[in-house]
């Protein structure tokens, strides 16, 4: 019964492992320095351009759209302005997705500086501000490239030339996510605990197979050696011995078996060393 | 008169004595190594008296097929069974009679038997005069001078138990033997 418990324990984490890390993210959501790594391990996936198209309203409309400081362009989902009231850098973006909403489109030739083109980084989804809470991201090499003095996207302070929510972005209560915003290294922890937890249990498996097949040649070795055996049976005589409840029944019997006797007759003296005399009834 | 025969001072062996030997014992036979500390005290005791019961010589007996060895007295006990003649008396000056026998001990701890402790009993009998009768193929004693007997145990070659002593409850001078004690005739068998 207990084999059984513990290989249904066992089927039920390999399947919630596989299952956590069935779902790969983009691998734009990733820290630039661990980025190839982690697309070459197949723990995320490149952005098509489904992804950056989303099909749907819901998608659509549970991002907010934030412009950088360098003129980039980024859409944040928005629940990341709720969850990311800790820190001051996502307070930032929370305060620039806000003040998105609000402002009026700018017009391009209002400071007669023509702006650079806006380059939008299209997320499919919020695993951004994972990305953005933990590790500066940078602006794209195309961003850098026509930005002089790129920044970093959440050090964007809120610039009065924030760029204007284009009509087209809609503005909707974003859409509850079942996944929390930090999924990589959750899916990695949850997938370091469930490998332990299977060499645990399939160790202690393994080890008690071993055991009760030990047991059995452990009772052969410890078992004393037998003592002598006679080929015949022992006599029980006068020497039997009944110890106490706790000693040993130790019995004793002996015998005496008959050997060989001689006789020396000592140096004779005389001519009559050994005198034989014919008795009579008649002399007696 | 047979029955008055006997040692002055039977042999016996006592519980250390039996542990000398079991000691000498275990260091040939392991198995009677591992269960030596159990067979010390009293087991040992008990042993000696088992052994004491086997060391009961019947001394005559001994002395007999000593005597019977002696040419004269063989073919006088010949000559007694093969015709009805006067018993023959047959005079022995000094002589020593040394019987070898095997004294073997038996023993078993917890159901499972030991390997036996054979002991040698070696008996000699310095007798300095004996006389005897040959009547219907068998040996009387008559008279029995001085002997002495020494008995010595052994486990191998080592001595566990030696023992002097006499014979007593025979008669020193033939001619004053009391015809009403009864003569009893040792079983002597004489190849005929």
């Amino acid at each position: 019964m207990r084999v059984q418990i513990s290989w249904l324990l066992s089927a039920t984490l390999l399947f919630g492992a596989t299952a956590a890390t069935a779902q790969s993210f983009p691998c734009a959501s990733v820290a630039p320095e661990v980025r190839d790594r982690v697309r070459e391990a197949g723990a995320c996936r490149d952005a098509t351009p489904g992804d950056a198209e989303p099909t749907d309203a819901a998608p659509a409309s549970s991002t907010v759209t934030v412009r950088l400081s360098d003129g980039t362009v980024v859409r944040v989902p928005r629940e990341i302005s709720s969850i990311t009231s800790d820190g001051r850098k996502r307070a930032a973006v929370d305060e620039t997705a806000a003040r998105a909403k609000v402002l009026p489109p700018p017009e391009p030739e209002a400071s007669g500086d023509p702006a650079p083109a806006p380059q939008k980084v299209e997320v499919p989804d919020g695993s951004l501000a994972g990305a953005a809470g933990t590790t500066p991201v940078t602006a794209p090499p195309t961003a850098a490239a026509a930005s002089s003095a790129p920044a970093p996207a959440t050090d964007v302070a809120p610039a009065p030339a924030a760029a204007p929510v284009p009509a087209s972005e809609p503005t909707a209560p974003p859409a509850p996510r079942g996944r929390p915003p930090i999924a990589f290294p959750a899916n990695a922890a949850l997938v370091l605990g469930a490998g332990v937890l299977l060499g645990l249990l399939f160790g202690a498996l393994l080890m008690r197979q071993w055991l009760r097949r030990r047991e059995p040649a452990a009772d052969v070795i410890a078992a004393p050696p037998p003592l002598y055996q006679h080929q015949q049976p022992v006599e029980t005589g006068a020497g039997d011995v009944s110890e106490t409840g706790a000693a040993p029944e130790i019995r004793f019997a002996a015998r005496r078996e008959p050997g060989e006797t001689t006789i020396v007759m000592a140096p004779l003296r005389d001519a009559d060393q050994v005198a034989i005399e014919q008795a009579s009834d008649h002399h007696a | 008169m047979h029955d008055a025969v006997r040692l002055s001072a039977p042999i016996e062996v006592t519980g250390d004595d039996v542990e000398r030997a079991l000691f000498e014992q275990s260091t040939d036979e392991l198995a009677v190594a591992r269960v030596f500390d159990r067979l010390r005290g009293a087991p040992a005791e008990r042993a000696a008296e088992a052994l004491n019961h086997a060391l009961e010589v019947d001394i005559f007996e001994v002395l007999a097929q000593g005597w019977a060895r002696v040419p004269a007295v063989r073919s006088a006990v010949q000559r007694s069974a093969l015709m009805e003649v006067p018993p023959a008396l047959v005079n022995l000056g000094r002589h020593n009679i040394a019987s070898t026998s095997r004294v073997v001990l038996d023993s078993s701890v917890a159901q499972s038997a030991l390997p036996p402790l054979t002991l040698t009993l070696e008996i000699v009998a310095d007798v300095l005069s004996a006389t005897l009768a040959a009547r219907e193929g068998r040996i009387e004693l008559v008279a029995l001078g001085e002997a002495s007997v020494v008995a010595r145990l052994k486990y191998k070659s080592v001595l566990v138990k030696e023992h002097a002593t006499g014979v007593s409850g025979v008669l020193r001078d033939p001619f004053k033997r009391q015809p009403s004690a009864p003569d009893r005739q040792a079983s002597v068998d004489i190849q005929i």
